[in-house]
């Protein structure tokens, strides 16, 4: 093992000063769930840490003007308790749900999930049929991107070394929306996600409009399913219409084999999963 | 029976307070002045030649204090607990990846970690053998010198091919168990310590102190009566800590450094090195009359045993003891054949071969129950062995055992009699989901033998000591493994004395203070160690009787215990312990043993038994047809465990072994590449959470055995056992599909539910809800 020599930021400025002069040389650690493991298991060797948890700046949920604000501070277990959240993105919500553990929950930040990069990351994919935005902030100013286009490969991403994400965002959902998360683990709770898919949609005169679906766990990020979308995009529900959409689901799904499931039943179940998410919010609707 | 003021009572564990509270100790927790931190270094292959080991790197570290290999053991460097084939530190070979090369000691354990990785060992990979298979062809490498065969077995009883020709239904399948871990919460642990008399005391988790010195002693060549053991409380063991761990390491640690010295697997290590659950492949083919009598039964089975022996060998003999499940079959034939290969390790593990037998066993039952069109329990309740039969490969049932009672009492349980209905509420209040579910419910019967079988040493024994406040001391050689054993022994020392517990000490598995008692494994010490607890208060209380005569001026017969005094037949004199103990004449020390009984014919190593218990589940699943998902919503067990001394203790092993059973089922197996295991800590080895436990009720079925301590028998692995088989069984109401192949995946499902996604096969119309 070895001695890591440890900074702790109180301030974004303080974290952004650092960051500037340090970059690469150091890592960023929040709730640290990822981090830790990835050190113990050497998977990452970082000679240094510069702790943000410290950031009371970075840690609120706001909404204002129909945009919603998460600090990247903000935990899992906050998510899932906000009632912002459970009004205007009740599909984060259940991702936030599925994270870990309570313990896990307590500790792993947002901004923890997204930087990770992780194509089993489970809010990830919430955020992305979200549309949801990353402001990346440094010395040099801040910049906003995507979640979609943040990540490039499993652990790879568009952050550069100077950069903290400090927020991510997103327009409320309106109240005529339909959305789900729905996973599959190992086991119910505390398991790397095996699949993962997220939607949501407007509902007008019974039709779904503005539909966007994202896969987890799927590829090597988490990925947008414009296909299976479209193939929702205009129609009214029913179970044959979630059916043709959950064979768009499993094309557009490109899974592989490892230890916690095959690419066959994975690609499966991205289909499958967006029918049982679709019978749970659309049924029972009238 | 009955009257009892501590037997049958649901009395708190007497460790629970120090175990909630942090003050109680366990072998990890351990820590002495000066101590250093010992790390193994593991083989960097399955099988290959040591060419040459380099410490010198290593030992220049600083910061560490040895390096030492297979040339710093003084003894035969071999342990194992059945025969002596497995390296303390290999010399020239390595046959598995937990294959112990080096060992170091250091200041702290990541400078002892750092070491490691400065060892230079030259290996040539040796040819690879995975397959038990193939260990059993002429030309294949051979692992050891004796050849590849563990162990083989071979009966035949009455005449299997006329019973088939005579039989109405023939059912025939082949079964494959898979590679299972312990998963216990507590990784092997322990510190020794150099005493300057030459004592060398090590205290650590483990089943068997008394084997631990032996096994010592013996690989290192250190006398064994300057070895003292202590391993009174283990996290766990399941039968994964009765092999010998970390004990040597820490011994020749201790000796070689002459420092405290403290060893702790990581998860990862204890996954790669230590024994696990046995897979065996099992062939059954298993014939009926048509009014549901067996009529012949034909069993191949193939065990893979791993690297070395350890309790391979005997592990087969119970998966031949128990291949007709508690079931007379006139006419029988098994082969049975253990084999060594590159794959890991496998040994004891709470079942020890009968859980792999019930597997198979009890899902032909099932399929022949279907054949038939009979009952399940029924067809089970057709064919049980009673008291007085001759069974399986010639055994004889002598003593009490009322597996016909827990069938009978799972046939009047709700949950069986109306099936019908439960089973078509498939999916209530589930939401949209809900149509996808499809319910089923399960049986399985099981039976199991309860101590070490003939021919193996299997005694236990007790003292209890008056102590000066007319509290006792009791003294007792088995461990206290998460089981509450110490509790349940207590509280029969506290019945015969008649005194509160709390006024008995329990010191237990420490081979300077306690007598050997045997070990603790194969469902023997609530039995065994509980009758010679029985026997020991007994001695106590009369020679307490004897030192009060005089005083008391009466004779010792006339006199009893009660009230924590002995008191005269007319009660109207009484002298309490304390005064008792203050009396001249030396310390009152009461002493019990017991031998388990033993069948008069020995067929193999530890075959036959002579005491059973056994125990009938039904189990209810819902499987969602859409993702393959199995969830247990209800188990009901009905063990056969003779008298109950502890209910919450009963119900406690029927619910941990209920939970195990369902990741045998369903979650776990070790999965291993090329003798390499893939899957080393708990986040990609699945145990089940409390998430996936069921409601539970245990209801125990109890008829007394006369041998036992108030009638009591066992229930240690006969909770777990009939779970998995149960859950198959329930599977294939459920969804019509019959899983031979162990754990039954989410994947396995959805591939065998003919290949199309549920929402494909048109699931998603047609429903029957809203009736
Ligand atoms: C037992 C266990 C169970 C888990 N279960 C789940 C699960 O079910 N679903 C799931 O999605 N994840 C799970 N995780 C993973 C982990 O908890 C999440 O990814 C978590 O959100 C990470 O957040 P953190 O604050 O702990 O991040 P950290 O570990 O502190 O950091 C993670 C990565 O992000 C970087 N980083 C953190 N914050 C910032 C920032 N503001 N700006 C730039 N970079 C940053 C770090 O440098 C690091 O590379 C689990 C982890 C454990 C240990």
């Amino acid at each position: 093992m070895r001695e890591i020599e440890t900074v702790a930021a109180r301030t974004l400025d303080e974290a952004l000063d650092v960051l500037a002069r340090r970059g690469d040389g150091i890592r960023v650690i929040a709730g640290g769930t990822d981090v830790i493991v990835q050190e113990l298991e050497r998977r990452k060797e970082a000679r240094a840490l510069l702790s943000i948890g410290g950031i009371g700046a970075l840690r609120s949920i706001t909404e204002d003007g129909g945009r919603v604000r998460i600090g990247a501070l903000v935990t899992h277990r906050e998510i899932e308790r906000s009632p912002v959240i459970r009004r205007r993105a009740p599909l984060l919500r259940e991702a936030a749900f599925i994270v870990g553990s309570p313990q896990i929950k307590n500790l792993a930040t947002i901004g923890g999930n997204i930087a990770n990069a992780s194509p089993v990351a489970d809010s990830v994919p919430a955020l992305m049929a979200l549309e949801a935005t990353i402001t990346l902030a440094s010395r040099r100013g801040e910049r906003r991107v995507p979640v979609a286009e943040f990540a490039t490969g499993p652990g790879r991403t568009v952050r550069r070394p100077d950069e903290l994400i400090t927020e991510v965002s997103f327009d409320a959902l309106p109240p005529d929306s339909v959305s789900f998360y729905e996973r599959l683990g190992q086991r119910r709770l505390l398991s790397i996600s095996k699949v993962g898919v997220a939607f949501r949609a407007r509902l007008r005169d019974g039709r779904f409009a503005g539909v966007a679906v994202a896969l987890g766990a799927v590829a090597p990020t988490v990925i947008m399913a414009p296909r299976t979308a479209a193939a929702l995009e205009g129609e009214r529900y029913s179970p044959e219409v979630a059916g043709r959409a959950a064979r768009a689901a499993e094309e557009e799904s490109r899974a592989i084999t490892d230890l916690r499931s095959t690419s066959d039943y994975r690609n499966r179940m991205a289909g499958a999963l967006l029918v049982r998410g679709l019978a749970r919010v659309m049924e029972g609707r009238g | 029976m009955g009257g009892y003021k501590y037997i049958g009572k649901r009395i708190p564990r007497i460790d629970a307070r120090a175990k909630v509270d942090g003050s109680l100790r366990y072998p990890s927790d351990l820590s002495a002045e000066g101590m250093i931190w010992g790390r193994v270094l593991r083989s960097a292959h399955p099988h290959a030649r040591i060419l040459s080991i380099d410490t010198a790197e290593a030992e220049r570290l600083p910061g560490v204090v040895a390096v030492l290999t297979h040339k710093d053991v003084g003894g035969t460097n071999r342990f194992g607990i059945e025969r002596q084939d497995q390296p303390v530190l290999c010399e020239d070979r390595v046959r598995y990846v937990g294959d112990a090369v080096a060992l170091v000691g250091a200041e702290t354990k990541e400078i002892a970690e750092r070491a490691l990785d400065l060892i230079r060992v030259e290996y040539e990979p040796l040819t690879l053998l995975d397959d038990p298979r193939a260990a059993l062809e002429p030309g294949a490498v051979r692992l050891h010198e004796g050849g590849n065969v563990v162990h083989e077995l071979h009966f035949t009883r009455g005449d299997a091919a006329a019973g088939f020709a005579a039989a109405d239904l023939v059912v025939e399948r082949t079964y494959r168990t898979q590679m299972m871990d312990h998963a216990f919460l507590e990784c092997e642990a322990g510190l020794a310590r150099l005493g300057d008399d030459g004592v060398l005391t090590v205290e650590c988790c483990g089943q068997y102190a008394f084997r631990d010195v032996t096994q010592i002693a013996r690989a290192l060549d250190y006398p064994p009566e300057k070895i003292r053991m202590i391993e009174p409380y283990t996290g766990g063991a399941f039968g994964g800590k009765d092999e010998v761990t970390v004990q040597i390491h820490l011994a020749l640690l201790a000796l070689k450094t002459r420092r405290p010295c403290k060893i702790w697997l990581s998860r990862e290590e204890h996954f790669i090195s230590c024994t696990h659950r046995h897979p065996v492949e099992i062939r059954m083919k298993t014939g009926v009359a048509r009014d549901g009598k067996l009529v012949a039964h034909e069993v191949q089975a193939l065990q893979d045993g791993g690297a070395y022996a350890s309790l391979t060998g005997p592990v087969l003999c119970l998966v031949v003891e128990h291949c007709c499940g508690p079931y007379l079959v006139p006419n029988l034939r098994v082969d049975g054949w253990a084999v060594y290969t590159n794959n890991g390790m496998s040994g004891a593990y709470r079942g020890f071969g009968a859980t792999q037998a019930h597997v198979a066993m009890e899902s032909q039952m099932d399929l022949l129950a279907r054949g038939l069109g009979m009952d399940p329990l029924g067809l089970r309740a057709r064919n049980v062995i009673r008291k007085g039969d001759t069974f399986g490969i010639g055994q004889e049932m002598v003593m009490a055992f009322a597996v016909d009672k827990t069938i009978e009492r799972a046939m009047a349980h709700p949950l069986w009699r109306d099936r019908e209905r439960i089973r078509g509420a498939a999916g209530d209040g589930a939401g949209a989901a809900r149509r996808w579910k499809r319910r089923g419910i399960g049986v399985a019967t099981c039976f199991q033998g309860s101590g070490l079988g003939k021919g193996l040493p299997d005694y236990a024994a007790t003292t209890i000591e008056l102590a000066g406040d007319g509290s006792v001391n009791l003294f007792q050689g088995t461990i206290e493994i998460g089981q509450g054993s110490y509790t349940g022994l207590a509280q029969v020392a506290a019945e015969i004395l008649d005194i509160p517990i709390e006024r008995i000490t329990f010191i237990g598995g420490d081979t300077g203070r306690t007598l050997d008692s045997g070990t603790t494994t194969a469902s023997r010490v609530m039995y065994a160690a509980g009758e010679a607890t029985l026997r020991a208060a007994r001695d106590l209380v009369a020679k307490m009787k004897e030192r009060a005569a005089g005083p008391m001026g009466a004779p010792a017969e006339s006199l009893a215990a009660g009230g924590g005094a002995i008191v005269s037949g007319d009660g109207r004199r009484s002298m309490s312990f304390a005064e008792i103990a203050a009396l001249p004449g030396g310390p009152i020390r009461g002493e019990g043993w017991f031998h388990i009984p033993a069948a008069d014919r020995e067929f193999s190593m530890g075959l036959p038994h002579l005491v059973f218990c056994s125990n009938t589940q039904i189990v209810l699943v819902e499987v969602d047809t859409l993702t393959g998902e199995v969830a247990v919503l209800k188990a009901v067990a009905f063990p056969d465990c003779g008298t109950v001394i502890n209910p919450i203790n009963v119900e406690g092993q029927s619910e941990g072994g209920i939970v195990m059973g369902i990741g045998y089922a369903l979650y776990e197996e070790n999965v291993l590449e090329k003798g390499r295991f893939m899957n080393t800590g708990l986040s990609t080895y699945i145990v089940p959470s409390s998430w996936e436990a069921p409601e539970i009720e245990t209801i125990p079925v109890e008829e007394p055995e006369g041998t036992g301590p108030f009638g009591a028998r066992s229930v240690a692995e006969v909770v777990t056992t009939p779970t998995a088989p149960a859950i198959l069984n329930a599977i294939e109401d459920a969804i019509g599909i019959r899983f031979t192949e162990m754990p039954v995946t989410p994947e396995k499902i959805v591939a065998a539910l003919a290949g199309e996604s549920a929402y494909r096969r048109g699931d998603t119309e047609g429903t029957e809800e809203g009736h």
